[in-house]
């Protein structure tokens, strides 16, 4: 009793003392930067200019909306609200994806131009404080502009038809948008040495983005008969809710994760290489892919299902093979990354961390994942991917009534064989000497090619033609991992040959042909380690302690 | 001079030094590669606490490249570099926090004052809200930018904004100065009040290293140097060591009246004269000897009744020195 009283009195003695340090240290996170940039900034014209072009092109639009709208007498007062509404979210929309990545885009280009970056960097600001208070003085500009629109929302108010809750997701989606196109400014302009070049790049992301979220809207039905007398923010919220691929919170995971992972990115491109700390981006990986699932598991509702009925009560619900395949798809996309960042990872690895790691006394098998080390980057890569096909598998038989789906399953056993190429070839690359950036340029180079393949033989495939088994094979067509994916979308009812080509189960003749080529490529990577006297295969100390070549030459 | 000699010589001058003062820099077998060719090799070398350490070699020698490992901003391939004890490798946040550094070419903030700049750079370096005004105030004392505190940086001399980097790099109040070429757009002026500012800072007792072309100027600063030449050390050493060895021989010029015949055969023949060469009735060349017999020089001259008009010493000559180690060519 008399301990626990300790306890909690040093706790609150501990919390007394360093909670002012935290708060301290965290009202100083990148404070220096943005008050330095805001300063700046707000003496130059571009801000007042940029803010009220802004405002007025979304005036005068919704003002000639209302004229439009007004002069058509069919039209309801709530029509004519939600008309404005959506033409208010659309404009918004455009603004904040076109107008204001210009800003972020020069966040780091111009301290190199400007030859101030060293200074920065030598100073004792952390990259991560340097990276957050350039993503906010970024962000203040859109943030000003999307807090001074409110006012021209509410004239859509007096008509009617829009929902509170409409509103309050619209504003989040144009918040969220914010801070995403901010911080995928500043992570590219951390790349470039030039503002023009880092610019042009975000550009090409943008109107990318563009292209996809028009895609999403017109998904939505938005538009289209049946969709009358309802906002673009109600049918996206229907598209994104319960049965659906993909739902509300899985969307919000992945833009944490986008979010988080550029954060880490930038932060690891402005700190000087001896300070390199790519161990987080693993984790986050690890993270990503957990969340994803519990993401894609759980929506609020079979939460509150869950809490009131138990297990039983949500897996009685029936949920279909359409979300158990929607499932499967997106942890697709997540293993892949994670496959694209694990193997090469190790040829990224500095002194400062492999001497962290080999300085640690704690027990170290467990800090293998994020320890250095191409071998232990390739065995937690197929370990990972096994792990979550394991929890798939158990989730997928545990959602269905009449058995487990047969696609989805031979599909989850082929992607640790896959994964396991992808990640034996970085590990020879990383064995051959190959630079970070070679590395995963090769690796990712492999990935988007195998993605294609189907596409590029497709189209080079007359129509008439019949391809027997051998022709597909040499093809290469079944090492794609999006045969496999195709083979789940499609409903084995209406179109079963997607799942045998010409008599070859697509889904077997890939885990043997995936599985030679993993075993192959770890061959060649053990050899060639071998051969140039790498110490890679060293399973005591922490870590492969790779050292490079040069300085073991020296 | 082979590099082997090079290198022995200069571990001896080293070995020396070893022990003479607290260390505040210590490079160990520093290697920086860069693809297959290296930038640095094999360098090592110290530097004494207080002193002003002169950094020397042509372009492409390797000046900046050591400087900015010292600085945290490069990762060395091999090597140990310690930092007042700490590793610039493991230890970066603590060795940032010791030095103040200013690369060759450097940039300022537009948009903001003198005053904001270095309110920007006292941020940086974490130094309390409360002690801010008073550090901007001497420091802009110091470097005599007091009446500008107010100007807007981009409206300054390119002499002030260097004199502003400087201000920016005593800020945190480092005990080591980085100073990449910190002269290098300077008018004459501004260089000898850079000079003063610098021996204000050794009397302060920080320690200064300081890379320049200028050799003339360093000559006059430095208490030590190295010179390094395609990424090799070539030599290193205080100055007074330097001299002792006979490595810093003494530059003469010797006047004549007029053009005489026998003069360059009265001088080989002392051993202490290197390097004669006549140019109409101006004689050149460097003396290794003691300066208590320099009087043989001019008694072998009068013995042949050459008529001397004037002698002139330079004794510190690290141009001669610079000259006389290194070949001149860069990677």
């Amino acid at each position: 009793m008399s301990s626990s009283a300790d306890g909690q009195s040093r706790g609150a003695r501990l919390a007394a003392r360093h909670l002012p340090t935290f708060v301290r240290w965290l009202g100083n996170f990148g404070w220096p930067i943005l008050l330095r940039q805001l300063r700046a900034d707000f003496r130059k014209n571009r801000f007042f200019f940029s803010q009220f072009v802004c405002l007025g092109v979304l005036g005068v639009t919704l003002i000639a909306m209302i004229s439009y709208q007004t002069s058509d007498e069919t039209r309801t007062a709530t029509q004519i609200g939600q008309a404005l509404f959506d033409s208010f979210f659309i404009i918004q929309y455009l603004i904040i994806l076109v107008i204001f990545p210009a800003f972020s885009a020069t966040a780091f280009t111009e301290e190199r131009a400007g030859l101030t970056i060293d200074l920065l960097l030598a100073s004792t600001l952390k990259p991560e404080e340097i990276v957050w208070g350039k993503f906010f003085a970024s962000t203040v500009y859109c943030l000003v502009y999307v807090v001074a629109s409110i006012p021209l929302l509410s004239i859509s108010f007096l008509f009617g038809g829009v929902e509170p809750r409409e509103v309050l997701v619209a504003y989040g989606i144009l918040i969220g948008l914010t801070l995403l196109i901010s911080m995928v400014g500043v992570c590219i302009s951390s790349w470039y040495g030039s503002p023009i070049r880092s610019t042009l790049t975000v550009y090409v992301l943008v109107f990318l983005g563009l292209a996809a979220s028009w895609y999403a809207f017109r998904r939505t039905g938005w538009g289209e008969k049946g969709a009358e007398g309802r906002t673009l923010i109600s049918l996206l919220l229907d598209s994104l809710g319960v049965g659906s691929s993909v739902g509300l919170p899985q969307v919000a995971v992945l833009a944490a994760v986008a979010f988080a992972y550029l954060f880490l990115i930038t932060a690891n491109r402005v700190r000087p290489s001896s300070d390199d700390r790519t161990s987080p981006l693993r984790a986050l990986t690890f993270i990503a892919i957990l969340g994803f699932l519990l993401a894609s598991v759980a929506s609020p509702q079979d939460i509150y299902l869950w809490l009131t009925t138990g297990t039983g009560g949500v897996w009685g619900r029936g949920r279909g093979p359409g979300w158990q395949r929607g499932l499967v798809q997106q942890v697709f996309v997540l293993v892949l990354l994670a496959a694209a960042i694990f193997p090469t990872e190790e040829a990224a690895t500095s002194r400062r961390n492999r001497a962290r790691f080999g300085a640690w006394t704690g027990p170290r098998y467990p800090l293998r994942i994020f320890a250095p080390g191409a071998f232990w980057g390739f065995a937690y890569a197929v370990a990972l991917t096994a792990l979550s096909s394991g929890v798939l598998l158990l989730g997928l038989g545990a959602g269905r009534q009449d058995g487990i789906d047969g696609a989805a399953v031979q599909a989850l056993l082929t992607m640790p064989f896959y994964i396991a190429a992808v990640a034996a070839l970085g590990f020879l690359l990383a064995a051959c000497d190959f630079t970070p950036f070679y590395a995963r340029l090769t690796v990712s180079f492999v990935l988007v090619i195998t993605a294609l393949l189907p596409f590029i033989f497709m189209l080079s495939k007359e129509r008439e033609e019949v391809w027997t088994g051998w022709d597909v094979l040499w093809r290469a067509y079944y090492l794609s991992p999006l045969t496999l994916w195709q083979s789940l979308v499609a409903d084995p009812a209406e179109d079963p040959s997607q799942f045998l080509l010409f008599g070859v189960p697509v889904a077997a003749a890939a885990r043997w042909i995936l599985g030679g080529l993993g075993a192959a490529f770890l061959a060649a990577g053990v050899l060639a380690a071998r051969r140039a006297g790498h110490p890679l295969l060293r399973f005591a100390g922490g870590g492969d302690a790779r050292a490079p070549r040069a300085a073991q030459r020296a | 001079m082979d590099s082997t000699t090079r290198a022995e010589e200069s571990t001896a001058a080293l070995a020396a030094g070893e022990g003479a003062a607290e260390i505040a820099v210590s490079v160990r077998s520093l290697s920086k590669t860069y693809g297959d060719g290296y930038a640095v090799h094999d360098l090592s070398f110290e530097v004494p606490r207080g002193e002003i350490f002169g950094f020397i070699g042509p372009n492409g020698a390797g000046k900046t490249t050591t400087l900015r490992i010292l600085a945290t901003l490069l990762e060395p391939t091999a090597g140990e570099v310690l930092v007042e004890g700490r590793c610039v490798v493991n230890e970066t946040e603590e060795v940032r926090r010791r030095i103040g550094y200013m690369p060759d070419r450097f940039g300022v903030y537009d948009g903001v004052t003198v005053e904001e700049y270095l309110e920007f750079f006292a941020g940086a370096y974490r130094l309390p809200r409360g002690r801010r005004a008073a550090v901007i105030k001497d420091v802009l004392d110091l470097t005599d930018l007091g009446a500008l505190r107010d100007r807007m940086v981009s409206s300054l001399s390119m002499g002030m904004k260097q004199r502003l980097c400087l201000a920016k790099t005593l800020v945190h109040d480092p005990s080591l100065l980085i100073l990449d070429e910190p002269a290098s757009a300077l008018d004459a002026r501004a260089r000898i009040e850079m000079r003063v500012l610098l021996k204000e800072l050794r009397r302060m007792g920080k320690t200064i290293i300081i890379s320049s072309h200028i050799l003339t100027e360093l000559s006059d600063l430095c208490t030590s140097v190295a010179i390094i030449e395609k990424g090799e050390l070539v030599v290193s050493g205080s100055m007074d060591l330097l001299q002792e060895r006979k490595w810093g021989t003494d530059r003469v010029k010797i006047t004549l009246h007029e053009p005489r015949p026998g003069v360059e055969e009265a001088l080989v023949e002392i051993p202490a004269v290197e390097l004669v060469s006549i140019e109409e009735n101006v004689v050149v060349f460097d003396y290794a000897g003691a300066p208590g017999e320099f009087y043989k020089v001019l008694k072998a001259l009068t013995d042949r009744e050459v008529p001397v008009v004037s002698v002139e010493h330079d004794s510190r000559n690290l141009e001669n020195l610079f000259l006389r180690l290194t070949k001149g060519d860069v990677q």
